[in-house]
């Protein structure tokens, strides 16, 4: 009897979970669909160097992406030039853009991380003294110039005068300084490492008077503004009084959004009109934690985000024809196969190296596993990054002439080599390494893929860490530019002196000296391209297709990526 | 707190097999110096055997540091979670409750009719669909097509029903089958022919009688399967983006935080515990039988 009264119970407390959730339709899910009337936003106070940049930047895309993408990237770069040149009006409505992200910046405290998924959060709320623009050059931001003396490792930067932090206090040299002095203390360099390494080489950084600030480097190194443009500025006196950890739940920066809610699965942005760029085009701007890509499409359709991060490039099409924008750019980075000839072998004959990038067709890669919106297929250094030329040779498929080079070689009949992998870390890259062992198996050299872990394998035998090393004759590594996004980082690590070296090149070597050495840009540029000519006549690896930022999103108007910066204060809904 | 300690001694081995922390956290651009100075700040410096000492006894105490990724604290940062985690799986038992009970007594009362015969087949048939295709489906309906409910976040009771009938969806066709096979087998007993014989109806032998009984067996399944159904939120939680611990579990695997991993499955072990303690207390109270058995 008990019993059955338990089980009434039970089913009476469904019914009123049901009834519940019947039809209240105020507690639908935020969904903001774009108003048709809303006004191009004021970015009429915006530096004059920002429009610009990205303005170049939607350029550059252009070239670079598939003719979908041109079409798009082209519409953004009017709606851009628009928008610098239209008088503000009040919006219409408030307009809100919720953006699906695959993960959530790892915390609110910037020097916790570099690159993806961070700095597409960070960039809204923070700036660095410089920021990397559209054509992977530094640009002026909070600093608006800089110069480097005659030793080459003292740095001056002039600070942009009455810059302020969203909580009053205002951005100095002695705020500039303070948050340096954070980064570089021993707890620093090891607490924020991710961030930190790549400007390790600063030593001092000093407010010379308020808006100039001196760093002081450790060893020339022409790529410091560069570096430091993820170095974001923080208030040091609100700093100081919550600390990292409540510093990481309530950021507070100079850029145009302050923080309303900052949560491991939701972060809220608001526009913030004080900030020196000016008030931006959307009003509030949510981030929500959806790891699933198939979730993140179906909630882009459904209306509940706006925007969605890497849709599987399967659904581009569909997502297309369903009348959504798709959006490729730029990661700075190409997928290839280093190969490894310390220990001499085929491959450390160079037209061995050249014949295995003469066998594998690139292009063919990347229309058919990317479907064609890798921008592509092997050309280094990528759209977006400091040396791009669109003209710079990628080996072309000609299998007669790989067989002809291995022969030359002596290895006519082929050979064996093993290929240590860590598959999933990019769109496709199974496939893609799949297929280029198919395409090297047609000229008799049989590649065994072995997967291996990255963090238990890959970046030991990387690093060399306590004996640590490779097993086969190649691993993959991506040439990957970030977040400096100039040509010259990957040769950091594919040179004689890096510390598990896999691959020497002595006459590579003063060329890559010289090029982080070399302070005039264009002089700079000129051993780039002697490098790079170099390179592609001694390949260290073989290239395969570029990786991509892919986004979806319901019609924003001036929405754009580059060098992980994803910034809303130039987007609107059109108007 | 044997249980904690057994678990966090088992864990606490098998995340440092997967990968140096050091080398994650300093990146692909470290030194020498980079990778002793990170060592130095977390303590993993220090020999495997003192580490591991340490940790047990932070752990007694319910401290499992700081999150390598955000520095907050681990144990805080899942306890934040839990309630998400809880009151999805909650949901989801209430409906396997509820619907294993109708379906199985309906599939249960008269196994040999045809529609019953079907519908067992579909209920088996539907045991090898795996739980997250049922998500998948039930998103591209009512979120995507129908945009009745929404596929993201936890929004209030509207965004419960999705991810909890998904959720539900991963243990209930075999407590269907189970109440099925009670009822038909309670069906057969002498109280049911007794209370036929005295005049009662079939709802009344169903509702009054059978269904009761059953409850014991679905109950005990239930508590048996509540570790299983918690994996299951692992993937649920993902595909909603249902902000509770097997999300956070997945992305601090991802990301190596060993103090995250851990304080999670600490939590988690003891919550499967509490739940199976629970249904041991509440069977007695269904089962009078049982009730009077203790005493």
């Amino acid at each position: 009897m008990k019993g059955s009264k338990a089980l009434i119970a039970l089913v009476a407390v469904m019914a009123l979970l049901a009834a519940a959730c019947g039809g209240d339709e105020a507690e639908a899910p935020a969904t903001t669909a774009a108003p048709a009337t809303t006004a191009a936003p004021a970015t009429t106070e915006a530096p004059a160097e920002e429009t610009t940049a990205t303005t170049e930047a939607m350029e550059e895309e252009t070239t670079a992406t598939t003719e979908a993408m041109e079409e798009e990237t082209t519409a953004t770069t009017e709606a851009m030039e628009e928008e610098t040149t239209t008088t503000t009006e009040a919006p219409a409505e408030p307009i809100t853009v919720s953006v699906g992200l695959g993960n959530m910046p790892p915390s609110g405290m910037p020097y916790l991380g570099a690159g993806s998924p961070g700095q597409y959060v960070w960039s809204n709320i923070f700036d660095g003294l410089t920021r990397i623009g559209p054509d992977g050059a530094p640009a002026p931001w909070l600093a608006e110039s800089w110069s480097v003396a005659a030793d080459n490792m003292t740095w001056t930067f002039n600070l942009r005068p009455g810059i302020t932090f969203s909580n009053g206090e205002p951005l100095n040299a002695a705020a500039v300084e303070a948050n340096f002095a954070v980064i570089l203390s021993e707890e620093g360099r090891a607490t924020y490492s991710a961030n930190a390494n790549n400007y390790s080489y600063v030593d001092s950084v000093t407010a010379v008077d308020d808006t100039t600030v001196q760093i002081v480097t450790s060893a020339a190194n022409a790529l410091l503004p560069s570096a430091i443009s993820i170095a974001y500025i923080l208030p040091p006196a609100y700093f100081a009084e919550v600390g990292p950890e409540g510093f990481a739940r309530q950021p507070v920066g100079t850029g145009p959004y302050v923080v309303s809610e900052w949560g491991d699965d939701k972060i809220v942005l608001q526009a913030w009109e004080g900030s020196w760029r000016g008030k931006p085009g959307v009003d509030t701007v949510e981030y929500v934690n959806l790891p699933d890509p198939a979730a993140r499409v179906q909630a882009l359709q459904s209306g509940q985000i706006n925007v969605a991060q890497s849709p599987s490039p399967d659904v581009a099409q569909s997502l297309t024809d369903d009348g959504f924008t798709v959006y490729s750019a730029t990661r700075g980075q190409v997928l290839a196969v280093a190969f490894i000839t310390k220990h001499g072998g085929p491959l450390a004959d160079v037209r061995v190296r050249q014949a295995l990038n003469y066998a594998v067709d690139k292009e063919a890669i990347r229309v058919a596993l990317t479907g064609g919106l890798s921008p592509s297929g092997g050309l280094y250094p990528p759209v977006g990054v400091n040396g791009h030329d669109p003209n710079r040779m990628v080996y072309p498929y000609d299998p007669d002439k790989a067989l002809q080079l291995l022969a030359e070689a002596g290895y006519a009949d082929g050979f064996d080599m093993e290929a240590e992998m860590t598959l999933g870390s990019f769109p496709a890259d199974a496939e893609i390494y799949d297929a280029m062992a198919g395409y090297l198996s047609e000229i008799g050299v049989n590649v065994t893929i072995t997967p291996i872990d990255f963090r238990g394998a890959w970046l030991p035998y990387f690093l060399g860490t306590d004996g640590a090393d490779w097993n086969g004759q190649a691993f993959n590594y991506s040439w990957g530019t970030a977040p400096l996004f100039d040509a010259i980082r990957p040769f950091n690590f594919y040179q004689c002196g890096w510390r598990n070296a896999w691959y020497c090149d002595e006459e590579a070597v003063p060329l890559i000296e010289a090029v982080n050495t070399t302070f005039d840009q264009e002089e700079r540029n000129k051993v780039l391209h002697q490098l790079l000519d170099h390179t592609a006549a001694n390949p260290p690896s073989l290239m395969l297709t570029e990786n991509f930022e892919l986004w979806a999103h319901d019609g924003l108007v001036g929405f754009g990526v580059f060098a992980f910066n994803a910034p809303f204060d130039g987007v609107s809904y059109g108007g | 707190m044997i249980l904690v300690v057994s678990i966090s001694t088992l864990l606490f081995f098998m995340l440092r097999v997967t990968g140096d922390p050091a080398l994650v956290l300093a990146g692909d651009l470290s030194t020498d110096e980079d990778l002793a100075r990170i060592r130095s700040f977390y303590g993993l410096d220090k020999p495997l055997i003192i580490q591991y000492i340490l940790f047990i006894w932070q752990a007694l105490r319910l401290n499992f540091g700081k999150s390598l990724v955000s520095f907050e604290d681990a144990m805080g940062l899942v306890l934040e979670k839990m309630p998400a985690t809880v009151e999805l799986a909650l949901a989801a038992i209430l409906l396997n409750l509820v619907v294993a009970l109708l379906v199985g007594a309906w599939l249960g009362y008269r196994p040999q009719r045809i529609d019953r015969r079907i519908g067992l087949f579909g209920v088996l048939v539907s045991q090898g669909i795996p739980g997250f295709v049922i998500g998948l489906i039930l998103i591209q309906v009512f979120a995507v097509h129908l945009k009745v409910l929404p596929s993201i976040g936890n929004q209030g009771l509207h965004s419960l029903i999705l991810p909890s009938i998904t959720l539900a969806s991963f243990m209930l066709p075999r407590v269907i089958r189970l109440t099925a096979a009670n009822v038909d087998e309670a069906m057969r007993e002498d109280y049911v022919r007794t209370a036929r014989a005295s005049g009662a109806t079939s709802r009344i032998v169903l509702f009054r009688h059978v269904l009761p009984n059953t409850l014991v067996g679905t109950l005990a399944l239930i508590g048996v399967q509540f570790g299983f159904l918690l994996s299951g939120s692992l993937i649920t939680e993902t595909l909603f983006a249902w902000p509770g611990v097997g999300l956070q579990l997945i992305e601090a695997v991802r990301a190596l935080d060993f103090p995250v991993v851990q304080a999670t499955v600490a939590v988690v072990a003891v919550l499967v515990f509490v739940v199976q303690a629970v249904v041991d207390a509440l069977i007695p109270l269904v089962d009078p039988r049982l009730r009077s058995r203790r005493v």
